[in-house]
Parts: C-alpha cells; sequence; structure tokens
C-alpha cells in the first residue's frame, strides 16, 4: 500500500539537512513500528520516498514523503504513528493513500512556492521599488556557479508569480517558481538576482517553502490535491 | 544569563550546525524544577567523536533516571563556531537547554584519550568558568572527571574538583545524594569535598600533594587532610547482568562515527597483554548473560531504528557461549534487516567463520592486530597468538571472500630489534603470499593488504609502565626501515606520527607538574591536538620550555622499581608486585597464560567479581 505523508519542518531542526533528514525518517518508522515494505535483493532498504532536498536552514510546512507499507493500514493512524515518535520541530499534518501508478514524489515536483523574508534592519540597500522594478523587466540575468563552471541564466521565465509586501520589520517575499529536475529555481538564486549587489549574498535571510505543485492538466496543484484516494 | 540565544544567523554561518542544536530522537527532555541537579555531561572533542562513544550513553541514561537530576550534553565546538561564540560573547552551553555552564552544579568531562586535555581547558574558558580549581568561587560549577585515562590523575589534578575512579554505575547516587544534602546545609564547597573524601572511588586531589627530589623524581605522595585516604580504590559494578543498561539511545543528528546501536557484552579481558591499559584496568572480566544481552539489544533496535549492531567488548572472541549468542542474535536481526558489526576478533576459525555469517553480503575489509611482527615480540608483550594462527585465519578469511585485509602492529615495544620491525613485512609478505596460494576461481579481485603502525606509548597500571618509550628519531628510522623492507605494491604501509606518541606518553605517565604543560600548551593556541591537521608540535615545545617540562624525562626515562610513580595512589585492582612479575616475564620473553586457563594473581580477585571467582 502506497502512502504520501505530508510534513512540516520547523524551528532550529531546519538546520539538519536532507540526506540526514531522510535517516531520521528511516529510522523513526522502524521505532514506530509501521510496517514498512522492504526492497529485494542482497541490501535491503525500508521503501521511503522523498520529494525534493531542502537547503539546510529553510523551513517548511510542505514537505512530502512516500512509503510502502507491506499491510493495508489508515493512513491516520500512521501519521498518528509518527508524531508520537518524532522529533521537535517535524509534524506530520495529512496522510492519504495514493494509486499505486502513481509517479514517484521526485518526478512530479515542477514547482514549489517559498516565502522569504528580508529583515530590513540588515537588508539596507535593497527596497520592494526597486525589486519591483527588476521582476518587471523581460529578463532577469544571474550568474549561477554550477558544475560545469559559472553559467549566465535568465531566471524570469522559471517564476511563476511574485508578490512583495511589508510589514514593520521585514520584506516579505512570495514565491512561486519551478522546482524540480528539468527546471529549477532556488530561492537562493532568486535573491541573488533582485538583491542590490551591495547587501551580498551571506546575509541571514528566512525562507520557508510553503507548497510543492505537480503539474497536471495544464496547471500546477498541490500535491497534498493530486490523485488522492479518498 | 542563564541561556544562550542560538540564533539563525549564527547557525548559518558554521559547518554541521546540527552539532549543536539538541533535540534528537531519544535525547532527554525535562521540565527544569528548582531542586533539580544539573549535570553538564562534556566530551572533549566534536559532536560526531562524543556521540559515538557508548559510556556517554550509559551515563546520560544512568543520571537522567532519577527525577532529581537534569543530565545534558556538552561537545568541544568546531573552530568556526568557537570563533563566532567568542565574536559573539556566547559562552558555552547544553545541547538539551543551551544552558550555560556555570549554571550547572556539575560540569563532568570524561577522559578518554590524553589529547583531548587541552580542549578541556578550552572549554573551561568558553565557558568562563576559572580553570584552577583554586580559582574558582563558591558559585561556580564542581568540576568532576572520570573514565580511563582518570587512573593517572595528576596531570589534570590542578583543574579538577574530583576523580572519580572506576564504573559509573556505582558511586554517583551517592554523590547525588550527598550533594542534595550539602546544598540545602548553606555549608561550603570545601566542606562538601572533605565529606566526599569518605566515598570510595573519589578522588579529591586539592587534599593531596607531591614532593620531589633534585632529579626530579617524586619523593613523597602527601596527604593533607586527617581522612584524605593513602590509597583510592576503584569501584566495579559487582552484577553486571543486574546493573542498569539503557533502553534507548540517543540517535545522533548527523552520522557520528559509529552510528549503530552498541551492545556491552561484557567488561574486562581474559587476555593480560602487557602494553594494554584496557585488559588492566577493566578488570575483573564479567561478561553478561545471553538472555541479558538479547533483551537488550531488542529493546535498542526497537527504540533506535538502527539498521546496525555493535558488540563491544575488548575481545568478543572470549565471550563464552558466544556461538549460541550470535546465532540468537543473527537471528532476531534478519528479522528487523538489521546488520551486525563484529569490531575486536581473534584470527581463528570460529571468527572467520561468524564473519562469514553475518556479512554474508557485503564483505568489508578485515582487521587483524598481530601488535608485532616476530613471535619473540608476541610472546614479549603477552599476544598469546602464534604465526601459524594468524597464516590460517588469513586464509579462512581470503577462502571466505575477502581480499581487503588491514593488520595493525606497533613499533617501539620493550626488548625490540631490527629484526622485530623486518618482522611486520616479513609476515605481510607471508599473508600475501597465503593470497597468491588459493585458487584463482575463489579469489575476490586483487589483494589489498594495508599494514598499519602505531608508535608505542607505555602507560599507568601495565606491566610496560616502568619503560622507557622510543624516541622521534628511533621511530622514524623504524617507520624507514619497514617502509624499504615492504616490496610487494599490493602491501600498503602507513604509520601514526611519532611526536604525537611522544605527547601521549608524557601526559599518560605524567605527575601534578605536566598539568603546567597543559596549561602552556593551552595558552598557546593548541587545541584539538588529536586531530592531525590541528596538532603544532613546536607550540607543545615552547609550552614544555615555558612549563621547564622535559619530554624526555616522562618519556624516554626507564622507571626503577623503587620509584614513586604519580598514580601510586590509585588502588585499580591489579597489584604493583604482579605488573612487576609481569615485566619480568616480558624481559625473559616468557608468556602468561590467560584468565581462563590459569589465575596468575594479578591482585583483581580482592574485589570479589569477575572470571577469577567464577569456580
Amino acid at each position: 500500500m502506497k502512502i504520501r505523508l505530508k510534513f512540516v519542518k520547523q524551528g532550529q531542526v531546519k538546520f539538519v539537512g536532507h540526506l540526514d533528514i531522510m535517516r531520521l525518517f528511516q529510522r523513526a518508522i522502524k521505532v514506530a513500528q509501521i510496517p514498512i515494505a522492504y526492497s529485494q535483493g542482497f541490501n535491503p532498504h525500508s521503501l521511503v520516498y522523498f520529494a525534493m532536498p531542502l537547503s539546510v536552514g529553510v523551513s517548511s510546512t510542505g514537505e512530502y514523503m512516500d512509503i510502502v507499507t507491506t499491510i493495508d493500514v489508515r493512513p491516520e493512524t500512521i501519521k498518528e504513528q509518527l508524531n508520537k515518535v518524532l522529533v521537535e520541530g517535524i509534524e506530520m499534518i495529512d496522510a492519504f493513500c495514493i494509486a499505486e501508478d502513481t509517479g514517484s514524489l521526485m518526478s512530479l515536483v515542477s514547482a514549489a512556492s517559498y516565502e522569504i523574508h528580508l529583515p530590513k534592519a540588515t537588508f539596507i540597500h535593497t527596497s520592494s521599488a526597486a525589486m519591483t522594478d527588476k521582476l518587471e523587466e523581460e529578463s532577469l540575468v544571474v550568474h549561477k556557479k554550477g558544475k560545469k563552471g559559472i553559467q549566465v541564466v535568465d531566471i524570469k521565465p522559471m517564476i511563476l508569480a511574485c508578490t512583495l509586501e511589508e510589514n514593520s520589520d521585514d520584506i516579505v517575499i512570495n514565491l512561486k517558481a519551478q522546482a524540480g529536475s528539468s527546471q529549477n529555481l532556488s530561492p537562493q538564486l532568486f535573491l541573488k538576482a533582485i538583491l542590490n549587489e551591495e547587501d551580498g549574498t551571506d546575509k541571514w535571510v528566512n525562507i520557508t517553502r510553503k507548497e510543492l505543485y505537480v503539474y497536471d492538466q495544464a496547471s500546477y496543484v498541490p500535491l497534498e490535491c493530486y490523485r488522492r484516494i479518498v | 544569563m542563564t541561556k544562550i540565544n542560538l540564533s539563525d544567523s549564527i547557525l548559518s554561518q558554521v559547518d554541521k550546525p546540527a552539532r549543536y542544536i539538541g533535540g534528537e530522537l531519544n535525547s532527554c527532555k525535562k521540565g527544569i524544577t528548582q531542586d533539580m541537579m544539573r549535570f553538564a555531561f562534556c566530551f572533549p572533542d566534536v559532536y560526531e567523536v562524543g556521540m559515538s562513544h557508548l559510556g556517554m550513553q550509559i551515563l546520560y541514561h544512568f543520571f537522567n533516571r532519577r527525577e532529581d537530576v537534569y543530565c545534558e550534553r556538552v561537545f568541544a565546538p568546531w573552530a568556526d563556531m568557537e570563533k563566532l561564540m567568542k565574536l559573539n560573547h556566547m559562552p558555552l552551553f547544553s545541547l538539551e537547554t543551551h544552558t550555560i555552564l556555570k549554571n550547572f552544579d556539575f560540569v563532568g568531562f570524561t577522559l578518554q584519550y590524553e589529547m583531548s586535555y587541552t580542549n578541556i581547558l578550552n572549554m573551561l574558558e568558553l565557558a568562563d568558568i576559572p580553570l584552577y580549581s583554586e580559582e574558582r568561587s563558591e558559585e561556580d560549577p564542581l568540576i568532576i572527571a572520570g573514565g580511563p585515562c582518570a587512573c593517572n590523575p595528576e596531570p589534570l589534578a590542578p583543574f579538577i574538583d574530583i576523580f572519580y575512579i572506576g564504573e559509573g554505575e556505582v558511586t554517583y547516587d551517592v554523590l547525588f545524594d550527598k550533594y542534595k544534602e550539602w546544598k540545602a546545609s548553606g555549608k561550603t564547597k570545601r566542606e562538601f569535598l572533605e565529606q566526599l573524601l569518605d566515598v570510595e572511588g573519589l578522588y579529591i586531589p586539592c587534599f593531596y600533594a607531591e614532593t620531589y627530589h633534585e632529579d626530579g623524581t617524586i619523593k613523597e605522595k602527601q596527604t593533607l587532610h586527617p581522612k584524605a585516604k593513602d590509597k583510592i580504590k576503584k569501584v566495579i559494578v559487582k552484577d553486571i547482568d543486574q546493573v542498569f543498561y539503557p533502553e534507548v539511545q540517543i540517535v545522533p543528528w548527523i552520522q557520528a562515527i559509529h552510528d549503530r546501536v552498541t551492545l556491552e557484552m561484557f567488561r574486562g579481558c581474559i587476555r593480560g597483554c602487557r602494553f594494554c591499559q584496557a585488559g588492566m584496568i577493566y578488570r575483573p572480566v564479567r561478561q553478561k548473560s545471553k538472555e541479558v544481552l538479547l533483551q537488550h539489544a531488542k529493546k535498542l533496535l526497537r527504540s533506535t531504528g538502527y539498521e546496525e549492531i555493535s558488540l563491544a567488548s575488548l575481545s568478543t572472541s572470549d565471550y563464552e557461549d558466544l556461538q549460541c549468542f550470535s546465532e540468537e542474535l543473527m537471528s532476531l536481526c534478519q528479522e528487523e534487516f538489521v546488520n551486525i558489526s563484529l569490531p575486536s576478533l581473534r584470527v581463528d576459525a570460529f571468527s572467520v567463520d561468524l564473519m562469514k555469517k553475518v556479512q554474508e553480503v557485503r564483505k568489508s575489509s578485515l582487521t587483524f592486530a598481530p601488535e608485532a611482527g616476530t613471535q619473540k615480540l608476541r610472546d614479549v608483550i603477552n599476544k598469546n597468538i602464534t604465526e601459524e594462527e594468524i597464516l590460517n585465519g588469513c586464509r579462512l578469511a581470503f577462502e571466505g571472500g575477502w581480499n581487503r585485509v588491514k593488520l595493525y602492529f606497533m613499533l617501539g615495544l620493550p626488548n625490540e630489534t631490527e629484526e622485530d620491525v623486518k618482522g611486520i613485512a616479513a609476515l605481510a609478505e607471508k599473508i600475501a603470499l597465503v593470497y597468491y596460494q588459493i585458487d584463482k576461481e575463489k579469489r575476490q579481485g586483487g589483494l589489498q593488504l594495508v599494514v598499519s603502525t602505531s608508535c608505542f606509548v607505555p602507560k599507568p597500571f601495565t606491566p610496560f609502565q616502568w619503560e622507557p618509550q622510543d624516541s622521534v628519531a628511533s621511530f622514524m628510522e623504524k617507520h624507514n626501515l619497514l617502509k624499504n623492507s615492504i616490496k610487494r605494491k599490493q602491501i600498503k604501509y602507513n604509520h601514526h606520527d611519532a611526536k604525537t606518541s611522544i605527547l601521549e606518553a608524557v601526559i599518560a605517565r605524567g605527575d601534578r607538574r605536566v598539568s603546567a604543560l597543559i596549561y602552556r600548551a593551552f595558552k598557546n593556541g593548541c587545541t584539538f591536538d588529536s586531530w592531525g591537521e590541528h596538532f603544532r608540535y613546536e607550540k607543545w615545545e615552547q609550552a614544555a620550555e615555558e612549563a621547564g617540562i622535559d619530554f624526555d624525562f616522562y618519556a624516554t626515562r626507564a622507571r626503577g622499581y623503587d620509584e614513586i610513580l604519580p598514580w601510586d595512589h590509585i588502588d585499580i585492582g591489579v597489584t604493583k608486585k604482579f605488573l612487576m612479575k609481569e615485566n619480568e616475564k616480558a624481559k625473559d620473553i616468557v608468556t602468561t597464560p590467560n584468565c581462563r586457563e590459569k589465575c596468575s594473581a594479578c591482585g583483581i580477585s580482592r574485589l570479589e567479581k569477575g572470571v577469577c571467582n567464577e569456580n
């Protein structure tokens, strides 16, 4: 039985990296005594799959994980069992069955939304107005360091939606951008493109990933709404 | 301020920030109450190293089983974090509640290796706690230290208030109860320490002093209080099956060196290798019953979700009933998809067979420790294994599908000659020949043989405690000699740094004056000395000059049997007479049978437990 779980990762646990979180889940699933299925072969591992790595230091309210169980279990029960075991900062908020032929999380993800808080006190050279101007231009070119060296990328086509607000402390950016294995705009690269250079890129920015989306029938659908078996 | 604010901004600037946040699976969260005793368990190394340590896992849960005690963990911050902490005036803090160390009742250090000592001073300084006991106020926490290196406490004596000699499960409850009483009484810290003079297993260094002869040797060990005992007796657990063992283990955030369930099979070792401190100080041998071990294994696997379990002991092959136990453990582990790891095995048919069974798929490399290259030298150190046994073991391993073998040796052992050094190369060559004698079809790829040598460090409470260590120059000559004696390209040779070993020897057999060396080295900027990239020998040399310490006096000087040794006031169980006898037998190249074959009257039977009293 294939079960999809949605969880949040908040607080200081956001400083635990993706691979370490994967290991934690594999162990937590065993501790919670969930009837997890194992792969065949010489070196069996539990069938647990994740959607898209989250950078160290980024929080999330919309992470996903798939597990395969050996017997039929109520998804709600799995959610509860895991929450009893899991550490502070990580909490399962949804669980549902998906059809056996539903694609892997990794292959489904095609967009992500983020909420970015820029503290005004530290980003003194950046203003909402200047960022809005940049976002309205036809292209938004940025130098990206990759495996092949420095590349020039136009990130504009990857931005699906972007709004800016201000409160007393922060400039708040809500960004929805392409994500996944084919096209991926990380919030860090996005910031590099629209921040004033003088503010640099190494200051602390509070980023939360809000949701992951799948591209289905010409629109971006939150993963929690996709092929859910009720 | 009692707690620090560990901000996102700081965490985002350091490597592996998960080292500092706490909150792992099975870590302990408690509501803090006024009358709670707070214990900071400090491991003077980085998180991944400390989290691999079984002793900490045991004592952490042992302390926390008490409602009136809250034990939290503290590790040495890595250089990047230390820099930020200093920059932001942030004192050292605990992982569980981010409380600063000054606010604890006890700050406890575990002494696992000598080269971690500068980290202890660094941690105290980062915590704003004065380094020297006499400079600390009534408000400062009590600094306590235990672990194997506490068997010679003198090099740290001026910094530590209480040394714990022996196994933690025995006396800590007494200590906590006495502390509670004292705290309520409003008496001074000194009065509390005086009270502890009655407690078995505790050494309170401020009530002791050393005087010296003109030649630098110890003239007298003095007690400065009428109640201070001449000898401090090690405390041991009498009923090993009944003793507390945690049902959970903290599962570290980032992969620790050893990231698995650790099952303690027994304490002590029947072998009596003459270089081995652990083999002497952890006597008597007490093994847990099969039933108890399987219970522990079941509970620990259930509570941690680990995919590997490791059997911990000084010599796993010596567990009686290993056959039965390993079979039952294997069936338990197969159900749960858990791997078994078997360190500390001897090279014999049964062990190789066992390894074959537990590692059906991935054949990792096999590690054997013959320790010396010739039979003569193996007899000197009482490593009771013959060349034939070694070659046989290797043959079985090669036939079983292994092609990578690691061999551990020591250089600079007493009575070592050039022939013994060359003997290491010769033994490796013979092992290679064994490999090539096997049918080609049975071999798994090419042979990879790694020969590693460490530099022998004479340790307190071993038969070699009187022996001189080799000089750096001699170690380097031997490294070269061995390197040039190995001709085959399938045999790789690597060796430990001789200079680190010299310092280990100085500190391991140091007296109270050596504390000044550690202090000066720390002040000169030494920390993380066990990490090759951090170790600065020149700074230690400079510190030696400033502290008036002559390395040769401590490392390369032979001691006479009549000399007062810095650790003579500690009664570790085995007698000095036995150690002398063993040293004499080493000189005569005579071996001693293991404890199950024949009792050699080491003196430990006075403790009325263990293999010596089995019959």
